[in-house]
């Protein structure tokens, strides 16, 4: 190679060496336009250190508490307590509450950095959302334009992860005293926040949980057999968090507490749809933060045992009855006694010769040769309960015509009616299926089909009768019927 | 998301999948869309009994939002409502067109609320956007009453970039897509009065294809003004929003099944014990212009009480279906359409909860998701040959309905 080129190689290396030193000496702001974007709002993003995940809990725990000195935040009203919020004490919010949601609003983020300890921008999010607390009241452009004046400094909210955080518990405070009172009002229990924190996001109608976009029954959100977030209201998502703690770096980020609902039939259910004062939502919990505790995060021990039956509620099936809960011997009284979703399951629960009906041990009957259309009062005939509007005589139209079996109690113990035929249960009898038969056609374990409002239940004398092609004799003859006897298995 | 709950996630799936079924070309594909926990993209998929499924989509999307999606009458697109910024229904999303056969995607609208759209026909949906809220305040009180909005109901065509106004209606709470009667739009609405359904009759061109064309009322008469609307396009007449009664108990109705001239619902019975399934008879467009059916005589009918469980009700063939509860679990029921005839049959018995997703209304399945304790499961149930089979999805699924058979490759 010709020296003279190596050399220039040389220098234009070193030269290159350098520029990347001086590179690493210049602060290069992170790229996170995508999440700051101040167009169309107020204040413009500042840098500041994105604070780790260990270190929230820290800047939360005082601001909660109120505590986080005069000169770190902006005024906090005092705060209505009581049924009627005659009364008024300094404001405090619990810490379980703010910290989820505060996740809900900004996934603990004040800053977007590539990594936590490292500078960042503000995080603006849609809205002119302002960091921890999501800041958008007087934080749009044309908030300034229109001379809003707002009770806090617009600056501070988008340089400071305090500030911003006590600004948040201002807004809380002031959406709980905006608000009816749910229960006695008291703002140490966390329950009582479900108006404030429904109000943080928006009043409206979007969050109410009777909104039929929310599927009923549905599970707390981020919980086990929850849904994706578009079916929960806002402050559900606030909720669901609560009692199942998102995780980082496979670690919790708090304790989480089984926090309960109000009723849903209070709430806007009258015609003027007004959001009015609602019971005392049970059970409640108070979260230890309030009360000069020195752990902020919420205590586990302060689980609520409401019944005192010794199961935590979050265990319990009936959290009000002492006399139910896992473990609990199960009595014929069409209750889930044991906690383990059945309702007066076994065997054993009456004396020989009678069967749990309904929650009653009942003689059993002998058939009789009366009138085969009539059942007598000794009859056992377990229907599955209809509560509704007397209904006319039964169609046989298709596509539900009658299959050979068409009942489970035409089929012997340990065989389920399906498909219009008698096949040995997978739960009472666990041996492989027929080789004829595909895995895939059972039923699901737990799942029975019955095929009829009529009996969900077989024949004492059935099991040892020849059942093929058994037609829907016995209960035409009013014949009587015991409980069903296999146990689905759970899945 | 870990990879640790990747992983675990592929062996159960691994593990759990179930043989193949002799193959069905016939056979319907359940739609849903199904995304993993914490993770920032959702895939539409299309799955049948005996573990086939076919990858149609994958969608970028906020971690947990799965979007709302709905299909069109033929089944062939889906229209997806993508939320866009996260804790914000208003004018949060995006709405989106997918053809399931040749797999297009297209934008229809941007701004739209992130709620389920409606499909008004094969190739028609319509949407609303909340484009004003205000704040209120309870009379003699210093505590605030819910927001009040007003909302835009709009509409496309597939092959139109344009969007129409179709209504605007001011000072309300809210306002959802009932369902698509044979004579127009059944709306839901929420006034700080009361809670009602309406009718909207639209243009024929919104509501062409696989469906009886609309006929326009003669004599377009206003109604009792209970709102306040305001008729934006020639879609839709002068005053064409029709109140046909109010819901039973209150702001509490859910899960809107329309079905020619019947809308079924779940909601509270009136001692708000527990739920009913309830049924409202839509009179004919020209009984309702000319006032022939008095507004006073509609009510909303309880049809049959549903004990804790709300009822979810879907059409199969010429039959309703629904759950219920009862002290031994929860059911599967049915009865005849014609209301006057015929009982209720229980077709299928569990314990856990159920809620029924989605029914293929030709082949007679359902899509039932059932939860027990801790654990959730999807069933595919043929009410024929009263099976159930269990599905697979992932964590979190919407599941959207019956494509049309041997449309997907």
């Amino acid at each position: 190679m010709n020296a003279r080129l190596l050399s220039a190689a040389l220098v234009g290396a070193s030269t290159l060496v350098w520029i990347l030193f001086l590179l690493l000496l210049v602060p290069v702001p992170p790229a996170h336009a995508a999440c700051s974007s101040s167009t169309g709002c107020r204040v413009q993003p500042v840098y500041g250190r994105a604070p780790c995940d260990d270190e929230v809990p820290g800047l939360i725990a005082p601001v909660c508490q109120n505590n986080f000195g005069a000169s770190n935040g902006p005024t906090i009203a005092t705060i209505k307590t009581g049924t009627d919020g005659s009364t008024r004490i300094t404001a405090s919010m619990p810490c379980l509450l703010f910290k989820s949601m505060v996740f809900v609003e900004s996934s603990w983020q004040m800053f977007c950095a590539s990594s936590c300890g490292s500078q960042g921008l503000t995080l603006i999010g849609g809205g002119c959302g302002y960091g921890y607390s999501q800041i958008t009241s007087g934080m749009r452009a044309s908030d300034l334009a229109n001379n809003t004046s707002t009770n806090f400094d617009v600056n501070r909210v988008a340089n400071s992860a305090t500030y911003n955080l006590a600004t948040g518990l201002q807004f809380m405070v002031d959406k709980w005293n905006g608000r009816a009172a749910i229960g006695t009002r008291d703002p140490d229990i966390i329950e009582h926040w479900y108006y404030a924190a429904w109000a943080y996001n928006s009043f409206s109608w979007v969050n109410n949980p009777n909104n039929p976009n929310y599927p009923a029954g549905r599970k707390p959100f981020y919980c086990e057999g929850g849904l994706s977030r578009a079916n929960y209201p806002y402050q559900e998502a606030v909720w669901g968090y609560m009692r199942c703690p998102p995780s980082r770096s496979g670690k919790a980020m708090w304790t989480g507490a089984p926090i309960s609902y109000p009723k849903t039939s209070e709430i806007c259910a009258t015609s003027g749809c007004a959001p009015g004062a609602l019971s005392n939502p049970l059970p409640n919990h108070k979260d230890p933060c309030q009360k000069g505790a020195s752990g902020e995060v919420y205590d586990p021990d302060a689980i609520v045992d409401s019944d005192g039956d010794g199961t935590p509620d979050s265990e319990d099936c009936a959290p009000q009855n002492a006399a139910i809960r896992p473990g609990a011997t199960e009595r014929c009284n069409a209750l889930d006694d044991d906690c383990d979703g059945w309702i007066d399951e076994g065997t054993t629960l009456c004396p020989a010769s009678f069967d749990c009906i309904q929650g009653q041990c009942v003689a059993q009957d002998v058939p009789d040769a009366g009138n085969p259309d009539e059942a007598d009062a000794g009859d056992l005939i377990v229907v599955v309960p209809d509560t509704g509007t007397p209904e006319p005589a039964p169609d046989t139209g298709a596509p539900f015509e009658e299959p050979a079996c068409l009942w489970l109690f035409h089929c012997p113990d340990g065989y389920l009616c399906q498909s219009g035929r008698c096949i040995q249960d997978p739960v009472v009898n666990p041996d492989p299926p027929d080789a004829g038969e595909p895995e895939n056609a059972m039923l699901p374990a737990g799942v029975w089909i019955v095929e009829s409002s009529g009996c969900g239940c077989q024949s004492d004398s059935a099991s040892s009768a020849p059942w093929a092609g058994l037609p829907c004799l016995l209960m035409g003859l009013g014949l009587l019927c015991s409980k069903r006897r296999a146990r689905p298995g759970r899945v | 998301m870990s990879l640790a709950f990747l992983l675990l996630t592929s062996t159960l799936l691994t593990a759990s999948t179930e043989p193949a079924d002799p193959a069905n070309p016939a056979a319907p594909w359940l739609l849903t869309i199904e995304q993993a926990r914490d993770a920032p993209s959702a895939a539409l998929v299309a799955v049948r009994p005996g573990g086939e499924r076919r990858d149609l989509l994958h969608l970028d999307v906020l971690p947990n939002y799965t979007p709302h999606a709905r299909l069109s009458s033929d089944r062939r697109t889906l229209f997806l409502a993508r939320q866009t910024q996260p804790n914000r229904i208003e004018r949060g999303a995006e709405l989106l067109a997918f053809d399931v056969t040749t797999r297009a995607l297209r934008t229809i609208a941007q701004g739209v609320d992130a709620v389920p759209p409606l499909a008004l026909s094969d190739e028609a949906v319509a949407w609303f956007e909340t484009i004003a809220t205000r704040p209120a305040m309870l009379p003699g009180s210093d505590e605030a009453d819910f927001d009040r909005v007003t909302v835009s109901l709009r509409a496309a065509l597939a092959g139109q970039a344009q969007a129409v106004e179709l209504l605007r209606l001011d000072d309300i709470l809210g306002v959802h897509f009932a369902g698509i009667a044979d004579s127009g739009i059944v709306l839901y609405v929420i006034t700080p009065e009361e809670a009602a359904f309406y009718l909207l009759p639209i243009e024929e061109r919104f509501a062409r294809a696989s469906r009886a064309p609309i006929r326009q009322p003669r004599r377009a008469q206003p109604t009792q003004p209970k709102l306040a609307i305001e008729a934006r396009d020639e879609a839709i007449p002068p005053s064409g929003l029709m109140r046909l009664a109010a819901a039973p108990t209150g702001p509490v109705a859910r899960e809107f099944v329309v079905h020619g001239q019947q809308l079924f619902f779940g909601a509270l019975t009136r001692d708000r014990m527990g739920s009913a399934l309830f049924w409202l008879d839509i009179p004919p467009l020209d009984d309702l212009v000319a006032r022939r059916d008095a507004d006073a005589s509609r009510a909303a009918r309880e049809l049959t009480r549903t004990g804790e469980r709300s009822p979810a009700p879907l059409i199969v063939r010429d039959r309703l279906v629904f759950a219920r509860s009862n002290e031994r679990g929860e059911a599967v029921q049915s009865r005849a359409l014609d209301l006057d005839k015929g009982a209720t049959k229980t077709l299928l018995q569990t314990v856990g909860q159920l809620r029924l997703l989605a029914a293929d209304e030709s082949a007679s399945s359902i899509a039932v998701r059932r939860d027990f304790e801790e654990a959730s499961e999807l069933l595919w149930i043929d009410l024929e040959t009263s099976t159930a089979r269990r599905l697979q999805p992932l964590e979190f699924y919407e599941v959207i309905g019956f494509s049309k058979t041997g449309g997907i490759r």
